[in-house]
């Protein structure tokens, strides 16, 4: 929802990033309201073509295999498309044993430091408390 | 946990929404690609359906009369376009007076007072801080 650099990713990275997270939100088997918001939003901030987003989202009928998504992700991407996966897997509430040995694949695929998915998801946590803050202010605000 | 209050709009007042979002970014007369990219975010966030994305963006090159849109919206709905008009307007890094001008009469039609459009602004640079904090953890920095 904030300032990113996933639009200005060279167009197939952006591809393959909308890939991984089409896998992610696949990977506890279920797909929630949450993790469909967040996939929705993360699909429009990179700036894909319409034409992109419906093969995405037939990619969520029949998810990609984890290795095929790797492959087309840079550096740059592969990061971004980490935290964003990182997003998604707790975007329903929890991060099941699945997700985060996929979080944990991907940390190694890029070669991160081991505590890379604990930080991201303390990161997340963090996240969720501003947006629950801005929640609360909404709700105070006059009437 | 990310199941934002857009979801529950009714399609009118999604599009009125999505409109606020278009007026507001095209206030200083420039509309950049950080500002599209979010607002293709909230629309995504907020579940919009596709058709109504196309009409959305058609609407880019001349962006609907605020106050048409705003009598459209209840201060429920005008309050959150104000929370996310906020964080389109924050997002080529500065605010242009143009813009505050518009989220200004946005706040006046929500009926949000001075001191709290404040804490709104607080709350977006909060959350700028919160997001640079991702590319720390990255090492994109």
């Amino acid at each position: 929802m904030l300032p990113d650099t996933v639009h200005k990713l060279p167009r197939e990275e952006r591809y393959a990033y909308a890939r991984l997270l089409a896998f992610m939100a696949r990977v506890d088997n279920e797909l929630t309201v949450d993790e469909m918001a967040m996939f929705e939003q993360r699909l429009g901030t990179a700036l894909l073509s319409p034409r992109q987003r419906e093969m995405i989202r037939s990619a969520l009928k029949t998810p990609p295999s984890l290795e095929s998504c790797l492959e087309g992700l840079g550096p740059e991407a592969g990061r971004l498309a980490l935290r964003d996966a990182t997003l998604m897997a707790a975007a329903d509430g929890t991060v099941d044993d699945d997700e985060r040995e996929v979080l944990q694949a991907i940390v190694d695929h890029l070669g991160l430091a081991d505590n890379a998915v604990e930080a991201l998801l303390n990161w997340t946590v963090k996240g969720a408390m501003w947006m629950q803050e801005g929640y609360d202010l909404l709700n105070t605000l006059s009437e | 946990m990310y199941v934002d209050l857009t979801v529950d709009f009714t399609p009118d007042e999604a599009k009125g929404y999505a409109q606020i979002m278009i007026i507001v970014a095209s206030a200083d007369g420039a509309l950049v690609k950080e500002e599209l990219a979010m607002i293709e975010g909230l629309m995504g966030r907020s579940m919009m359906h596709p058709e109504m994305r196309v009409d959305i963006r058609t609407m880019l090159e001349k962006p609907p009369k605020l106050q048409m849109v705003m009598d459209r919206l209840t201060p429920v709905v005008l309050k959150i376009a104000l929370r996310d008009a906020i964080l389109v307007a924050a997002v080529d890094g500065e605010y242009d007076s143009e813009e505050i001008k518009t989220l200004k009469l946005i706040a006046k039609g929500a009926g949000v007072k001075k001191k709290e459009l404040s804490e709104l602004f607080e709350w977006v640079k909060a959350g700028w801080e919160w997001h640079k904090l991702s590319f720390e953890h990255l090492k994109l920095v």
